[in-house]
C-alpha cells in the first residue's frame, strides 16, 4: 500500500481544502481529518485498494511540512536578494 | 456544454478585447470560477493580480494576445489565487513577480515558486512601495509584520489570508483597491496604519466571506463599485448575502463574477469610469450590459440619453466601445460608446 501527500491549502469554515502532490484539489469536512489539522499541515495518506485516498488513514507529517517550508523559504530568500528595493518604475 | 463555455469565452473576448485608449485604465476581473484573477492595463503596461485556481487564466491571456506581463502580483499563496500561475509563467514573459513572501506547503505553491525562479522574473518583496506602471501608480500595502508565518502558531486565522498583498491603483483621480483574501486582522491593521481612502472600485476581500468585510472597512473605502470574484456553487458559502447587503447598503453597486461573468472597468484619469460585464447565456451568446456608474464626476454624470450607450464621450469622440481623440481616425466597428450632445 503506497502513501501520498496532501497539504492543507486553507480552511474555509468547516471545510478543509487539500491539495495533493499531483495538484488535485479536494474539499473535505474538517471532522474527517485529524483534529490538529491547520492551514499548511501536510498529511500522509494511504491509498485504498481502489487507488483512492483513505482519509481515515491520514496522519500529520510535521517533518515533511518543515522540509517544504524550509526549502521554499531558502528559495524565496535567494530570489529576494536581487530586489532593488524602494519605489520602482516598470 | 464545454463547447458552449469555450464559445462564450471567445465571444466575450471578441466583444471586449478591443484596444483601449492610451488615456484609459482597464481593469478586468476575470471569471475564473472560484478564485481571483484580475488583469490591469495602463497604456502598454500589463499587470496581473492573481491567477485563479486553474490554467483558465491562460486562455484569457491568449485571447487578449498578451505575451508579456510587466508585473504579476500573487496576493497570497492559496491555490485559488496561484493555481494558474505556473501556466502564466510558462505562456508569457513575466518581468516582475511579487508575492507575500509567506511560503506554503502545497505542491501548487512549490511548483509556482520554482516556475518563478526558472522564468527569470525579478522577484519583488511586498513592502510598502510605489510602483509606476505606465500612467498608473501602484501603492503596495504590505502585510502586517506581526502575522504568524504559519497557522500552527495562530490556528484561528489564516496566515496566508492575513498576509495578503494589498494594492491601491491610482490613475489620475481614479482609484481601485485590491486586498486579496485579507481577513479582519489585516484590514484593521491597514485601517490603523495606512491612509485608506475612498476609492471608486473595491475588490471585496475573501470572495465575499464575512471575515473579509467590516463596517469600518466599508466606511473607509466607500466605493461606488464592489466586485466579488467567486465561483458558482462553491462549497464555502461565498459570497455571504449579509456581506453583499452591507456593501449595497453603503451605496456600492455589487458585481460578482459567478453571475456577471468577467467584469470590465474602463477608467479615465478624471475619475470617471464605466463598468461592463460579459456573460454567456445558454445559447453561448454574450451580452454586454452597459452601465454608467459614477455619478459624482461631471464628465459622465449627465443623463444617459440612450440605454445603448455604455460610454458618453465628452472629450474626443466615440469609437467602438470607447472614446478616442477627436483628431484620430476610428478603426473600430460601431460599438456602445456615444458622443455627448453639444
Amino acid at each position: 500500500m503506497s502513501d501520498v501527500f496532501y497539504a492543507v491549502d486553507r480552511l474555509e469554515g468547516q471545510m478543509a481544502v487539500l491539495v495533493g502532490d499531483d495538484e488535485t484539489t479536494v474539499d473535505l469536512p474538517r471532522r474527517n481529518l485529524p483534529a490538529r489539522v491547520r492551514e499548511g499541515t501536510v498529511l500522509r495518506v494511504e491509498l485504498g485498494a481502489d487507488g483512492r485516498p483513505d482519509w481515515g488513514s491520514a496522519k500529520i507529517d510535521d517533518q515533511e511540512r518543515e522540509r517544504r517550508l524550509k526549502a521554499a523559504q531558502e528559495r524565496l530568500d535567494r530570489m529576494a536578494e536581487s530586489d532593488p528595493g524602494g519605489d520602482i518604475t516598470i | 456544454m464545454k463547447r458552449v463555455a469555450v464559445l462564450g469565452l471567445a465571444l466575450a473576448v471578441a466583444l471586449t478585447a478591443r484596444p483601449i485608449s492610451a488615456q484609459q485604465l482597464e481593469i478586468r476581473f476575470l471569471d475564473v470560477g472560484q478564485g481571483d484573477a484580475a488583469l490591469v492595463r495602463s497604456g502598454t503596461k500589463t499587470l496581473l493580480i492573481d491567477a485563479g485556481g486553474s490554467a483558465g487564466v491562460v486562455s484569457y491571456l491568449r485571447a487578449f494576445h498578451i505575451d508579456t506581463i510587466d508585473l504579476v502580483i500573487a496576493s497570497h499563496n492559496h491555490a485559488d489565487h496561484i493555481g494558474g500561475m505556473t501556466g502564466v509563467l510558462q505562456s508569457a514573459v513575466v518581468r516582475f513577480y511579487m508575492d507575500n513572501g509567506v511560503p506554503q506547503t502545497t505542491a501548487t505553491y512549490q511548483r509556482t515558486i520554482q516556475a518563478v525562479q526558472a522564468s527569470g522574473a525579478q522577484y519583488l518583496n511586498a513592502t510598502n512601495r510605489t510602483i509606476t506602471l505606465g500612467a498608473a501608480r501602484l501603492h503596495i500595502l504590505g502585510p502586517p509584520a506581526g502575522v504568524p508565518r504559519t497557522t500552527h502558531d495562530a490556528p484561528r486565522t489564516s496566515s496566508q489570508n492575513n498576509a495578503s498583498v494589498g494594492a491601491l491603483i491610482e490613475f489620475g483621480e481614479f482609484h481601485a483597491l485590491f486586498t486579496g483574501d485579507s481577513e479582519l486582522l489585516e484590514l484593521d491593521y491597514w485601517l490603523h496604519n495606512e491612509a485608506i481612502r475612498h476609492v471608486h472600485v473595491v475588490k471585496v476581500a475573501h470572495h465575499g466571506s464575512p471575515n473579509g468585510t467590516s463596517a469600518a472597512w466599508i466606511a473607509a473605502t466607500h466605493p461606488q463599485v464592489a466586485v466579488i470574484s467567486v465561483g458558482a456553487g462553491n462549497s464555502y458559502g461565498h459570497p455571504s448575502a449579509a456581506v453583499i447587503a452591507e456593501w449595497e447598503g453603503a451605496g456600492a453597486r455589487v458585481y460578482r463574477t459567478d453571475r456577471d461573468g468577467s467584469v470590465l472597468v474602463l477608467a479615465n484619469d478624471d475619475g470617471s469610469f464605466v463598468v461592463t460585464t460579459a456573460r454567456a447565456d445558454t445559447g453561448g451568446v454574450v451580452q454586454l450590459r452597459p452601465f454608467v456608474q459614477d455619478t459624482t464626476v461631471p464628465a459622465i454624470a449627465q443623463p444617459v440619453t440612450s440605454p445603448a450607450c455604455c460610454r458618453i464621450c465628452t472629450r474626443g469622440k466615440a469609437c467602438g466601445n470607447s472614446c478616442i481623440n477627436a483628431a484620430y481616425q476610428c478603426h473600430q466597428p460601431p460599438g456602445c460608446a456615444c458622443n455627448a450632445k453639444p
